[in-house]
């Protein structure tokens, strides 16, 4: 999808477009791909709300990329319950998610850091395996190697000590 | 086994009069209404108590029955009534069922006509809107009876509004897409919509086996 099909599919004339491409935080002149996670995922019980901006590549399921719910453990719903948004929802008016999630593939799975001042699971934030039998997780997959936003690494996966 | 949808939810209406006992709540949906009823009941008394003050707690005490008897109520009754029944939830929601409830106990009673205890079906709940098309619940029982072997004619013989046949008709064609996308059946992408048994994104652990699929 090219950045001007966004524009219309957005609805947006060149002003507006550029003020929602600043305001959304992903660069005016040339809009990079980015994953934010909502602090508070609405709809149910341990969730959590990933979006991504992204304008390549056809397996996005919305206008400006991608975005669902996913099953997460409750230790990172009350986590991210507690962390202050700085980026607006790429679907409303909302300032409600935060930055810095890295979508990292190892040689045995795939893991989604978040980078944090706040610690989470792990000191720099919160470390996340993803399950690749769910089909959600997938989608997510084969949207974010569409826009580039999967780094490959030649390791295996970090891995926590079992908790007591 | 009956002929039409319309056949069987009448059928199946005069079963439940015939079982009041099925018709007594179980205690778990009871006692969550009657707290409601006690919470309403206890805010309405303080707009009253303070009205002549202020109108500070007129809009929240200004509840409706619909507050009590919301929509989670209303599927929590089709749940448990399709399953002592045996039949589609949809077939329970197309009847005119309403609950009685007090402090020792809650039932749901089926309307229908004082004489001759005829049900009187559809008396909330019209077959038609206004514009003559069916709602769309029928619409649904009348899938749910074929799929469970119920109906027997397969033939819909209402018309359905069209806003609501092209948007069901959208959800498929995006359902199809997905499946085109993903490599998969429709059925296995219905079936990764439900929640999930097993966390997606979940902290990896040493000796955790399940990370080497």
């Amino acid at each position: 999808m090219e950045i001007k099909t966004l524009q219309n599919n957005l609805g947006m004339h060149d002003t507006q477009f550029t003020e929602w491409l600043a305001e959304h935080n992903v660069g005016i002149d040339e809009p990079q791909a980015t994953l934010q996670i909502r602090v508070t995922a609405t709809g149910g019980l341990d969730l959590a709300h990933i979006q991504g901006f992204g304008i390549r590549g056809d397996a996005g399921n919305r206008p400006y990329g991608f975005a669902d719910k996913f099953y997460v453990e409750s230790n990172l719903v009350s986590w991210l319950g507690e962390r202050e948004p700085t980026d607006m929802s790429f679907a409303s008016e909302q300032r409600c998610y935060i930055r810095g999630c890295c979508l990292i593939e190892y040689d045995d799975g795939v893991t989604l850091q978040i980078e944090n001042d706040n610690a989470g699971n792990v000191a720099s934030g919160y470390l996340l395996a993803l399950n690749k039998d769910s089909m959600k997780v997938k989608a997510l997959l084969v949207w974010a190697r569409e826009n580039d936003l999967v780094m490959s690494v030649d390791l295996n996966m970090p891995r926590l000590p079992k908790e007591e | 086994m009956h002929n039409s949808v319309v056949e069987g939810i009448d059928a199946l209406a005069v079963t439940m009069l015939k079982n009041p006992d099925k018709l007594i709540m179980p205690d778990r949906i009871k006692d969550i209404t009657v707290t409601k009823i006690k919470l309403g009941e206890r805010l309405f008394s303080l707009a009253k108590q303070t009205g002549h003050k202020h109108a500070g707690w007129i809009d929240l005490a200004g509840g409706s029955y619909g507050d009590i008897y919301d929509n989670l109520f209303w599927y929590d009754t089709f749940v448990t009534l399709s399953e002592r029944f045996d039949v589609p939830m949809s077939w329970v929601a197309c009847i005119d069922i309403f609950p009685v409830v007090g402090s020792l106990g809650g039932q749901w009673t089926v309307l229908h006509e004082s004489e001759g205890k005829v049900p009187k079906m559809f008396k909330n709940f019209n077959i038609f809107d206004k514009e003559g098309n069916c709602r769309e619940m029928i619409y649904a029982a009348h899938l749910d009876g074929v799929e469970r072997g119920l109906i027997s004619n397969e033939h819909f013989p209402f018309d359905r509004p069209d806003v609501v046949k092209e948007w069901t008709n959208e959800a498929n064609n995006h359902l199809e897409t997905m499946a085109e996308v993903l490599d998969k059946s429709v059925e296995e992408v219905l079936d990764s919509l439900k929640k999930p048994t097993e966390h997606e994104l979940y902290t990896p652990y040493e000796d955790d086996d399940s990370l080497n699929k």
